[in-house]
């Protein structure tokens, strides 16, 4: 699954620290969200688009 | 429970702490044999139910990362300890001269068989899953 999440990251300025403090999770989860090691679950990946205020189709696009 | 960094070093902290204090102890005090049991027992729960608090402070996504590498870290340890079962068939000598480089002599009581055999698969195991995290970590390669 690709995301966008560095990119809405970097139109924020927000680090990947910034990020998994909102999202309350480890700033490795976003490193390996971010470069598609790992696939959030639905609701984390609602709250990763709810936390960038777009939607989930903004954030994730399936391969 | 969510995720909490503050929980998941305090209970990976008191787990290397109750270990360290356990072989301080062990190699000071020298307990007697009797009581030596129970005091290991009641350590291996509570490391286990520390583990198992220390697992519940995890995010989804480290949980998931963890599952996996156990699962794949603990087949790959049976695998090993299987290949060294037929090793050990094929060359029964080995086992002697392990024993005899260990211990210095050959004849140790069939509970040292039992324990180290026991021993040997669940250090595969996590040597297996320390294995197959450190391969997880590596950077993913985009073809």
């Amino acid at each position: 699954m690709k995301n966008r999440i560095k990119v809405l990251r970097a139109e924020k300025n927000w680090s990947q620290a910034e990020l998994a403090e909102k999202l309350n999770i480890a700033r490795q989860s976003v490193n390996a969200i971010e470069n598609g090691k790992a696939d959030p679950s639905l609701p984390l990946g609602m709250r990763i688009a709810g936390a960038f205020g777009v939607k989930v189709e903004d954030v994730f696009e399936i391969d | 429970m969510i995720y909490s960094r503050k929980g998941l070093w305090i209970a990976r902290g008191a787990i290397f702490l109750l270990l360290a204090v356990w072989i301080v102890l062990a190699r000071s005090i020298r307990p007697p044999r009797e009581i030596l049991p129970w005091v290991g027992a009641l350590l291996v729960l509570t490391v286990f139910a520390l583990a198992i608090r220390a697992y519940f402070c995890l995010d989804e996504i480290q949980r998931t990362a963890r599952m996996r590498a156990w699962y794949y870290g603990t087949a790959l340890g049976i695998a090993v300890s299987f290949i060294a079962v037929i090793c050990l068939r094929a060359r029964p000598d080995l086992l002697g001269d392990f024993v005899d480089w260990m211990l210095g002599h050959r004849s140790p009581p069939p509970l040292f068989y039992f324990v180290a055999g026991v021993m040997f698969i669940l250090l595969a195991q996590m040597a297996g899953y320390f294995a197959v995290r450190a391969f997880m970590a590596l950077p993913k390669r985009n073809p």
